[in-house]
């Protein structure tokens, strides 16, 4: 089920805000309502995976009990964790990489090995990710095991962040799953912020959407120059919307049971240098790969310049790997991976920072690199990088190019000004009184709100970008 | 403030969300029940599990979500409006429509034509020549824009409709398969775009279908010379009677009546005597009517005003059964077996054939229990016509299994 979707907006959550609210004042019940509901939530696109991530809920739990209880033996807990992340890693090679290893294996050496087709659980790389956490956090001693499965069930399987993040981290709410205060402000706060976050997916991520799968779909002949960069662009902020948009409704629903999640992005597109955009974008996906891959690896803390690299290249195939099981995946992680050894060792990223041309300079390259996952090969993705700089003769401009400008502009007008933190500056420019403000701005969420749900309501066009992740 | 205004919006949300929820279980509790206890049966496969129940019933859900909730219609119509801010021309309401200059509304096809869409159906048609020697004709049913130069602002290089037309039937006709092009009916007798295309709904009007069953018919029958009396469907031998303002179709139910003005429907059936049968000959339902073109293939009760609306619907669909797999039996036609695939578009067109051929079969493969090849193998037909417009050459199969 996605939360861009009438099945979840008027029943799935008036029900589970019902059932949780009568249920509140015993802890366990409570819990017990949440996590029924959230393996419901999962069910809905297919029910045979709650049984692989059952399974895998089971086996963690598992795990985790016996590195707490084997923790003063010296070795064996470290086992056990060895034991967990394999299984783990297993499970995510099963059903997200088996097929594309085989091919892999297949295009390099000529065989014909069959392939599995097994089809690929949603949401399986967050789900695993927060099961990984929770037995690696347990292992650090950042937090105790559960001794109820029933809690362990709830903190992998909570349905706000279970299909698109945030992957939330097992010390963050370990406090929270049975000590947790649902206060009034905190479900006020939540309910705005899932609003804004509906909005944002239904208004502005499909909208360009719409406009991404048409530039996408033309033939290279059919391509100019300004409409591949518009194409390009467009689905960078699209990406953006829809993963944040995603987000904020997961952290909304968080607050309106009474979890605080960490936040996953802040306004990415002002960053001035890829580097400062990575420390914005999805950041519960970069701190884990950071806590639990780049420092367990010696981190930039290194002798040589060559092991950083290393440890850096590891991080950044495992994160294209993460995203998708594709060479195109790989391909841009392995992209990101130069731009940001680049920056770090020759200190553009610093200069960028600096300078006002760091937007530009920062903008341009992820969105170049970004082509990648939306195109279908390497190939193909590497002949649409080479129109947006004019080679095979692609012209400069067309008709169609002004047309999708035209058609588009009301969403591309704000989709920029909203990815940007221009609220403090104009209300301080304008000189707008802080109520007056506040006023304005709940009048605007309501309004966009209410188009958001005619718009999905209405065209029935809702595309969920992270199935593949 | 900040919490204030936050309490507010909250308010209102949970409001509005139980609201409707409660709403909706007041007003179409009884599909939802449906659907959850009987109606996800249909959407089994062969020996079903467990999980597969409890897909289909999921499935129905979440069909009945999207589009059964109290107040659709209003965020649909809201829904338009809000899209329609100038420079924007298009509405994006499940496919995208966009306003013309004359003032109607009409579908644009933006899924782009490629030849492998048609692929299976020339092998189909090769196939049924080489074991059958069953020949394969195509009526193309082209769904708007007849006229070049009508489409607002520049919406010509964005809605092709025109040129995919012209590739699929190049394809169709360089691969061997006859074909006629709606589209050579309209320029061919002088027809206009309001006798041509409903503007609320998506299909074309009665008349178009008429003239281009004509035409086809004609082709058709010269081309694979066969014995079919096409100049009974001339539609100067057609008695015409107009219902005014009845017609407000799917696509402009979306929109709304302060965007979309109702269709006049013209109902057509023939001037001179007709006897024929009528029957369906798929297994799930038994009719049989037998009499007049009018009195059998006419179901005169969708031309009625639906409920508390002051339209219909259904205007478009008078014309025998849509997606029913139907046989009719015209003893004064030429002894020519026709077996049509049709779609919407087509399904009048099947009609207007059963006076040009004793035996006519249309299969809709969208409700289809079997493959193509099987209607052929169990009709043998002297002739396969696909009656298809543009999505459907893109969207039905030809190996479907049923749905």
């Amino acid at each position: 089920m996605v939360f861009a979707s009438n099945a979840f907006l008027f029943f799935f959550l008036p029900i589970t805000l019902i059932l949780y609210y009568l249920a509140r004042k015993k802890r366990a019940v409570a819990n017990a309502v949440l996590t029924v509901l959230s393996l419901l939530f999962y069910a809905w696109g297919e029910p045979r995976f709650v049984l692989i991530m059952l399974l895998s809920i089971v086996i963690n739990w598992l795990c985790a009990l016996g590195i707490e209880a084997l923790r003063n033996k010296s070795g064996k807990g470290k086992l056990l964790l060895i034991v967990a992340v394999t299984v783990n890693v297993a499970l995510l090679g099963v059903f997200k990489y088996a097929d594309f290893a085989i091919g892999s294996v297949n295009s390099l050496l000529g065989v014909e090995i069959p392939l599995t087709h097994i089809a690929l659980p949603i949401g399986i790389s967050f789900f695993t990710f927060q099961a990984m956490s929770y037995v690696i956090d347990v292992y650090r001693g950042k937090g105790q095991a559960q001794r109820n499965l029933g809690n362990v069930c709830l903190y992998i399987s909570f349905f706000p962040q279970l299909i698109a993040g945030p992957i939330v981290r097992y010390e963050t709410v370990a406090g929270e799953i049975q000590g947790r205060t649902e206060t009034r402000e905190d479900f006020y706060a939540g309910a705005r912020r899932f609003m804004v976050g509906y909005a944002k997916k239904a208004l502005l991520a499909n909208a360009m959407g719409k406009l991404v799968d048409y530039v996408f779909a033309l033939p290279g002949g059919e391509m100019t120059v300004s409409l591949s960069w518009l194409g390009a662009a467009c689905y960078l902020i699209q990406v953006y919307y829809d993963f944040s948009g995603y987000s904020d409704m997961a952290i909304g629903l968080g607050r309106m049971f009474g979890f605080h999640f960490l936040e996953n992005f802040n306004f990415p597109f002002i960053a001035k240098s890829v580097t400062e955009f990575w420390r914005r974008w999805h950041i519960s996906m970069c701190t884990w790969f950071r806590d639990y891959v780049f420092f367990p690896l010696g981190g930039s803390r290194v002798k040589s310049k060559w092991r950083l690299a290393f440890n850096m290249l590891a991080v950044w195939i495992l994160t294209g790997l993460w995203h998708g099981a594709d060479w195109t995946y790989v391909c841009w992680g392995l992209l990101f991976f130069a731009v940001l050894l680049a920056e770090k060792l020759t200190g553009l990223g610093k200069w960028m920072e600096k300078h006002k041309i760091g937007h530009l300079y920062a903008m341009a390259l992820v969105t170049l690199i970004t082509v990648l996952i939306r195109s279908s090969s390497i190939s193909s993705a590497f002949s649409y990088i080479k129109t947006m700089f004019g080679f095979g003769g692609s012209a400069l401009f067309d008709r169609l190019t002004w047309f999708l400008i035209k058609e588009y502009l009301w969403y591309i007008v704000a989709a920029v000004v909203c990815s940007l933190p221009l609220g403090a500056f104009i209300r301080r420019r304008l000189r707008i009184p802080e109520g007056v403000w506040e006023i304005a701005c709940g009048v605007a969420i309501a309004c966009v709100m209410l188009a958001a749900v005619a718009n999905t309501s209405a065209t029935g066009y809702n595309p969920f970008i992270y199935y593949n992740f | 403030m900040r919490e204030k205004v936050s309490k507010w919006l909250a308010i209102l949300f949970v409001v509005a969300i139980v609201g409707v929820m409660a709403g909706t279980i007041a007003v179409h509790g009884r599909n939802f029940a449906y659907g959850f206890f009987k109606g996800y049966k249909d959407q089994l496969p062969d020996d079903p599990d467990i999980f597969d129940s409890i897909s289909a019933r999921i499935d129905r859900l979440d069909y009945n979500a999207s589009r059964r909730i109290v107040g659709l219609d209003v965020l649909r119509h809201l829904s338009a409006r809000t899209q329609i801010l100038p420079p924007k021309v298009m509405v994006n309401v499940s496919t995208e429509m966009a306003r013309l200059s004359t003032g109607g509304w009409i579908n644009v096809v933006a899924e782009r034509f490629t030849p492998e869409k048609v692929n299976d159906i020339i092998s189909f048609a090769k196939e049924m020549e080489e074991e059958y020697a069953v020949p394969t004709a195509v009526i193309y049913c082209h769904p708007a824009l007849y006229e070049e130069g009508i489409q607002p602002g520049d919406l010509d290089v964005y809605n092709q409709c025109n040129s995919y037309a012209d590739s699929l039937t190049e394809i169709l006709r360089e691969n061997g398969l006859s074909v006629w092009d709606s589209r050579d009916t309209y320029t061919g007798h002088a027809l206009t775009m309001d006798e041509a295309v409903n503007k609320s709904d998506v299909h074309w009007t009665h008349l178009m279908a008429l003239y281009t069953a004509y035409d086809g018919a004609e082709y058709i029958s010269r081309q694979l010379g066969l014995d079919l009396d096409w100049e009974k469907l001339d539609p100067g031998l057609f008695s015409r009677e107009m219902y005014r303002n009845l017609l407000f179709g799917e696509f402009a139910r979306r929109l709304g009546r302060s965007l979309v003005t109702l269709d006049d429907v013209y109902l057509l059936y023939p001037q001179y005597e007709t006897h024929l049968t009528y029957e369906r000959f798929d297994e799930e339902d038994e009719v049989f009517r037998e009499g007049s073109f009018r009195e059998t293939v006419i179901e005169s009760e969708k031309l009625e005003k639906e409920g508390k609306h002051d339209y219909s619907e259904n205007a478009y669909y008078v014309y025998g059964s849509n997606l029913a797999q139907v046989h009719t039996y015209n003893e004064a036609a030429p002894d020519t077996t026709v077996l049509v695939f049709k779609d919407s578009f087509g399904q009048p067109i099947s009609m207007f054939m059963s006076l040009a051929a004793r035996d006519v079969y249309s299969v809709d493969m969208r409700d289809a229990d079997h493959d193509m090849k099987y209607y052929v193998e169990k009709i043998r037909p002297d002739v396969v016509i696909i009656a298809y417009c543009q999505q459907s050459f893109r969207n039905i199969e030809v190996e479907i299994e049923g749905n």
